[in-house]
């Protein structure tokens, strides 16, 4: 068991952990992602596209948040290096900071990366019928088109891949009587004694990132139309 | 009385587009795989004029001078497409097609979507030159639709490999 484990065990210190922009992302994304996947094995591909875009309106949002928003949320902070994941992985780690760990850093990493993959190529796929192709699909020719529709099958599965991975991984600390979905729901948590409480980021920066994604989703669903 | 008198239309269409499409799969000689490459060719010239069409349109204009020539091409494509589905052309030739044996089973409903096909793409044909966004943009759609409901029907769906 991790150092973490045993000490925040000992004694339990709980504040928030997870700020609400990032919870609702988590959640919203539950949901959009299977909707995506049935929409588009169902033929409801209009749903399809603007379930597409509501997934990168939050991804914009997610990408500027990993820079600006509250500290667990930030890339810089739960990005750890080789060696203390190794560490971590190992038990070794005596000091684990609050929030994602060494591990589960990188996994929330992997999985964003697999989302913007999944969504660009998305924005460039045509379709055989011409009726719902990608807002971007104007910009590549047909054969290239059609091969990144494929592609866009292809890394649903490796997204698929990922997603089990963490629901594995919840499972794993579940067992070890480690609950990481309640945090994730009412964003309270366990700290390890000691252990500040992150600060939250204000609303108002919450607003301004929202403003900016919602701007950039707006110009990409629209194909970059300038007229 | 309306219903009776497309019923009518309808089997006559048929029958022509039956005999047409014995004849020409005949006159071009093709059969088989042969066939069936013919006809991937074709559908692939198909996406490739709808595509330049919807890219027009999306680029904010109705241009003719792209749009005329492919609705052009869709429209002459479109009256042949019985043709192109000449019978031991489908999965039983062993090569890779996503054409569904039900095809050749229920070509009453294929050649009426043929059929529809035909319609959606002289209407889209005769407004393609007119530069006018409000009648190519609807025309386009119904044109886009009339692909979807036949491929919904009688094409497999694309399987990840």
């Amino acid at each position: 068991m991790p150092a973490e484990l045993a000490a925040a065990e000992a004694t339990p210190v709980r504040a928030r952990i997870w700020d609400l922009p990032t919870r609702a992302l988590h959640w919203l994304l539950v949901l959009l992602i299977p909707f995506s996947w049935w929409s588009a094995t169902h033929d409801h591909l209009p749903w399809h596209l603007l379930s597409g875009f509501t997934i990168l309106g939050l991804l914009s949002f997610r990408l500027l948040w990993g820079v600006f928003g509250s500290p667990t949320a930030r890339f810089a902070r739960f990005l750890a290096g080789p060696r203390t994941v190794a560490e971590y992985v190992g038990g070794r780690l005596s000091q684990v900071a609050v929030g994602h760990n060494p591990l589960g850093g990188w996994s929330v990493a992997a999985m964003l990366l697999a989302l913007v993959t999944q969504v660009g190529l998305g924005l460039f796929s045509v379709d055989e019928d011409e009726l719902n192709e990608g807002p971007l699909s104007r910009f590549v020719d047909f054969d290239t088109g059609r091969a990144i529709a494929h592609w866009h099958h292809k890394v649903f599965w490796v997204l698929v891949a990922l997603i089990g991975f963490h629901l594995t991984a919840i499972l794993v600390y579940a067992l070890r009587r480690r609950n990481l979905v309640g945090p994730m729901i009412t964003g309270v948590g366990r700290l390890a004694p000691g252990a500040q409480a992150p600060p939250l980021a204000p609303a108002w920066r919450m607003a301004a990132v929202a403003l900016v994604a919602f701007a950039f989703t707006w110009i990409i669903a629209h194909g970059l139309r300038l007229r | 009385m309306a219903v009776e008198h497309r019923n009518e239309l309808l089997r006559t269409l048929m029958m022509a587009g039956a005999v047409l499409s014995a004849g020409a799969a005949v006159a071009a000689g093709l059969t088989g795989v042969d066939a069936l490459k013919d006809r991937q060719a074709h559908m692939k010239e198909m996406g490739k004029a709808s595509k330049a069409i919807v890219d027009s349109l999306k680029a904010g204009s109705a241009d003719p001078a792209v749009i005329k020539p492919n609705a052009d091409k869709i429209y002459t494509n479109s009256k042949a497409i019985l043709t192109w589905f000449p019978k031991g052309s489908g999965p039983e030739t062993g090569a890779k097609t996503r054409a569904l044996p039900v095809v050749w089973t229920d070509q009453q409903d294929f050649q009426a979507k043929a059929h529809d096909l035909q319609v959606a793409a002289a209407n889209f044909d005769a407004v393609a030159g007119s530069g006018d966004m409000a009648k190519v943009g609807p025309a386009a759609k119904a044109l886009g639709q009339a692909c979807h409901a036949c491929h919904e029907k009688f094409q497999a769906k694309e399987k990840d490999d």
